[in-house]
């Protein structure tokens, strides 16, 4: 299996067993977007997408994990007054690659339908994050990320030409 | 006569005049002096504010005004950059900071509206390699804040922020904060980095 991993490598490890090829030219039997997908900007978000599933066999998938806008909101508006570095970096981020936008999973699936993919699975979970505080000191809170999945299928002609007409129109 | 820089407002702020005149009813005859790290404004100061401000233009001025601006800084760079601003500010001077409302856009998200003004609030129009927010604010951010660098907290409330979207009116949320400083701001051992621009992706 051909892979194309975007953003968190290690995220890969999860994803898939050990005998994938990670490669950088398609095509690719699957994409990740290990924490990756709200470092693009929003209005290029199903530009991305569907740029990406291009690059897919037929069949082909792209996994994209996000940090749960919902839920980082939902800690913010509960904490004012002691808020958590993990919601705040859900929103902004905490390297030097700046969080252009973010994801409730109803957005999320949204961009992954609009881009052509059928979504095949779409689920939430907490993971740990780490920081590096003043003193060198290591700290670590839960946060939640939303995993999606979706499936391409390559269009026919007739088909494909319809949907960039329908896209013309709408922008 | 009354100095009032304007920090980030480009060719001027839209409003400037009016949140002065409404938050320092008190200042007459106002001077409004433009700094801008972009050179495409034209500004009187030409000055990216992550840097430290030289010297000659430290302590000349009543009133800062920073409007929409500190959002576009990373969260950790903040202190140190409001820090550059307060060294313009004479003794006793202001610094008037109005930022997107943070908890304001939560809320929104979590209420299910989840639109593009929201967006907007949190992360920028982009519309320009400029539009892009770094960070966002709660009213208790900006109040550690005040208190970290020294400052007299005179006002800290939220008011309606009008927001075009696609040429349509929404209304957000934004927070109005007035501090004044009373001390000589100390030099902050925080290293900032070079201000990035955002690459643009298509």
């Amino acid at each position: 299996m051909r892979v194309l991993i975007l953003g968190d490598i290690e995220q890969g490890k999860i994803f898939f067993e050990d005998d994938v090829e990670y490669a950088n030219q398609g095509p690719f039997d699957c994409i990740l977007l290990a924490t990756h997908l709200q470092t693009v900007q929003r209005q290029h978000v199903v530009q991305v997408l569907s740029k990406l599933a291009d690059e897919l066999v037929d069949g082909g998938r792209i996994i994209a994990t996000v940090p749960a806008l919902e839920w980082a909101c939902k800690e913010i508006a509960a904490n004012l007054d002691n808020m958590g570095l993990a919601p705040y970096t859900a929103l902004y981020g905490m390297s030097d690659v700046p969080y252009l936008c973010g994801f409730t999973m109803p957005w999320l699936r949204m961009s992954f339908e609009e881009a052509g993919l059928t979504v095949i699975e779409a689920r939430s979970d907490f993971y740990t994050l780490k920081f590096l505080l003043e003193g060198d000191i290591e700290a670590t809170e839960r946060a939640q990320q939303h995993i999606i999945i979706g499936l391409w299928h390559k269009k026919d002609p007739a088909q494909a030409i319809d949907w960039m007409a329908e896209n013309d129109k709408d922008s | 006569m009354t100095k009032i820089v304007d920090v980030g407002g480009g060719k001027g702020s839209r409003y400037a005049k009016d949140f002065i005149n409404e938050y320092l009813p008190d200042m007459q005859d106002l001077e409004f002096v433009r700094l801008d790290a972009d050179p495409g404004t034209d500004p009187d100061i030409l000055q990216d504010i992550t840097r430290p401000i030289p010297k000659k233009h430290c302590g000349k001025y009543e009133v800062v005004y920073a409007s929409h601006v500190i959002e576009h800084i990373a969260f950790w760079d903040s202190l140190a950059v409001v820090n550059n601003l307060l060294s313009l500010l004479r003794i006793g001077g202001y610094i008037l900071i109005i930022v997107p409302n943070l908890e304001w856009a939560c809320k929104q998200v979590l209420a299910g509206m989840c639109d593009l003004s929201v967006m907007a609030v949190l992360w920028g129009g982009q519309d320009n390699e400029w539009m892009y927010h770094k960070s966002g604010y709660t009213k208790t951010a900006l109040s550690v804040m005040a208190k970290r660098l020294e400052l007299t907290l005179m006002q800290l409330k939220s008011t309606p922020l009008y927001v075009f979207i696609n040429e349509k009116e929404t209304v957000a949320s934004q927070h109005v904060m007035l501090a004044r400083k009373d001390k000589e701001n100390q030099p902050l051992r925080i290293e900032i980095k070079p201000r990035e621009r955002i690459p643009i992706v298509l």
